[in-house]
């Protein structure tokens, strides 16, 4: 049997500002970029231009909010539209969330529900920003203590990337805490989604805490070097799809370049590994 | 550098099918809005636990929301409640650390994290400035009620920040060598970027 000629993904960070000038010149271990949309809702036209010359660039939204029933905010969706028009990312993304309702605005990522319902208003809201920002779309999975009712969450977002003709940004991090805090084999959840549909992944690293009653729970605050579980889980990821990117995704205690560096080094290892799985697999 | 062009075939070529009427009716569902209700209003989940029929009827909820609510675990609604309010406690410490570690000396972890989470559950700031907004809310808080930890500098700069003025000059007061002197606090903005001096008098 022939060897699977798969591309190893690129390997990159999420754009934060304590990491600008760092990233302004360009280190060869950076391969790609993802910009938080939000990040340039009041300026840096100019960087964001200097940079879609320097590197492949993904932009990331946190406020869309597109599981709000309802339209879709009017002026978020105009900024981010202006962030996409500048630097014209070769995709964006956001969640499969909700962080806002018609009476409160959460400010966080929370889970839907995974209804007919909620699948008609994702597809919807999807097609909506994919239309607007004349770009790619693909939509990430979250972490969430809650656990809601509806259809199993691998066919609603089978049925949501061909509803809404969308891709996946996979949170290798999140799907492993959920795993965790709700008890479930990742691989086997991995195995319900299109491999063709998985575009990008996040990864940093999980912490933990015991609740009251002492059991552990897993967290993302996104302050930590990535864990071998979850490098293992990334080889797995990249063995079974056929991943065009993947960002670290670090907000908190970001290290120094060189840190940053064996980071990025340790996720080039393992998609490598995941390729070569595939390869020897067939 | 030379870059990768994307390999788009995860879009099919062929153009998406309109969504069907009645998905378009559907697409209004208000359970995600009883959810944001219940992560934002810590009396309602009491009144769920206690009585989750009463409060769908109170709520005059639709059978199938009714259904949707009985099978959300309170427990796991009391986590992801929590959740949001440590974000964005973890949020504020970063743009108020000197305040917080004041206050942190002053009541220690556990209380300094209810006196924000009863700030913070009855306010519920928006938009992508929301974090400067929530500390700025907060030092304005501490200003009332506990002035000796706010750190008047870092309240300064949220203010600059939440502002869209080029230049702002601040007259503080601060201990150096056991007196207290007078230092103002120049900040100004340059595009995206801002900075921040510090001229002390009398030394």
């Amino acid at each position: 049997m022939a060897a699977d000629m798969r591309v190893p993904p690129l390997i990159g960070l999420g754009w934060r500002r304590p990491l600008a000038a760092w990233l302004d010149s360009t280190p060869p271990q950076v391969e790609c970029l993802e910009l938080t949309a939000e990040h340039f809702f009041d300026g840096g036209a100019e960087r964001l231009q200097r940079l879609r010359g320097q590197y492949p660039l993904y932009l990331h939204g946190l406020g869309l909010s597109l599981g709000t029933p309802g339209p879709l905010d009017p002026q978020v969706l105009a900024q981010f539209c202006e962030v996409a028009r500048l630097a014209q990312p070769q995709w964006i993304s956001e969640h499969i969330a909700f962080t806002r309702t018609a009476e409160v605005d959460l400010g966080h990522l929370n889970p839907l529900a995974t209804t007919e319902e909620n699948l008609a208003l994702m597809i919807k809201h999807a097609r909506e920003l994919s239309e607007r920002c004349q770009r790619p779309l693909i939509l990430e999975n979250i972490t969430s203590h809650l656990k809601l009712p509806g259809m199993p969450e691998c066919e609603f977002l089978t049925r949501l990337c061909e509803g809404a003709d969308c891709g996946l940004l996979l949170d290798v991090t999140n799907l492993w805490i959920n795993a965790q805090n709700h008890g479930f084999d990742p691989l086997e959840w991995l195995r319900g989604l299109p491999p063709q549909r998985i575009v990008q992944l996040h990864i940093v690293g999980y912490s933990s805490h015991q609740d009251a009653a002492g059991r552990t729970v897993y967290d993302d605050n996104h302050a930590v070097d990535v864990q071998p579980e979850l490098l293992e889980l990334l080889s797995a990821v990249c063995a079974y799809a056929p991943v065009q990117a993947v960002i670290l995704e670090r907000d908190d205690a970001i290290p120094q370049p060189a840190g940053l560096i064996g980071e990025l080094a340790k996720l080039r290892e393992s998609t490598v590994a995941g390729c070569a799985a595939l390869g020897v697999s067939g | 550098m030379s870059v990768r062009t994307a390999r788009t075939d995860f879009i099919s070529a062929a153009p998406c099918a309109a969504l069907s009427r009645e998905a378009e009716a559907a697409a209004a569902p208000d359970f995600t809005s009883l959810l944001g209700r219940l992560l934002s209003d810590a009396a309602l989940r009491a009144e769920l636990s206690a009585d989750p029929q009463a409060l769908s009827r109170r709520l005059r909820l639709s059978t199938e929301t009714s259904a949707l609510l009985a099978q959300l675990d309170p427990a796991q609604l009391e986590a992801q409640a929590a959740l949001l309010l440590s974000k964005r406690l973890h949020e504020a410490l970063k743009l108020l650390p000197q305040s917080f570690r004041r206050l942190e000396q002053e009541l220690g972890r556990a209380a300094l994290s209810a006196l924000f989470n009863a700030y913070a559950g009855q306010h519920w700031p928006g938009d992508h400035r929301r974090h400067i907004e929530d500390a700025l809310n907060f030092g304005a808080l501490l200003a009332r009620q506990r002035s000796a930890v706010l750190d008047r500098a870092e309240l300064n700069r949220l203010r600059f920040l939440a502002c869209r003025r080029r230049l702002q000059v601040c007259v503080l007061r601060t201990e150096l060598d056991g007196r207290r002197r007078p230092v103002l606090q120049l900040l100004w903005r340059h595009g995206s970027k801002h900075q921040e001096y510090f001229i002390y008098f009398g030394i």
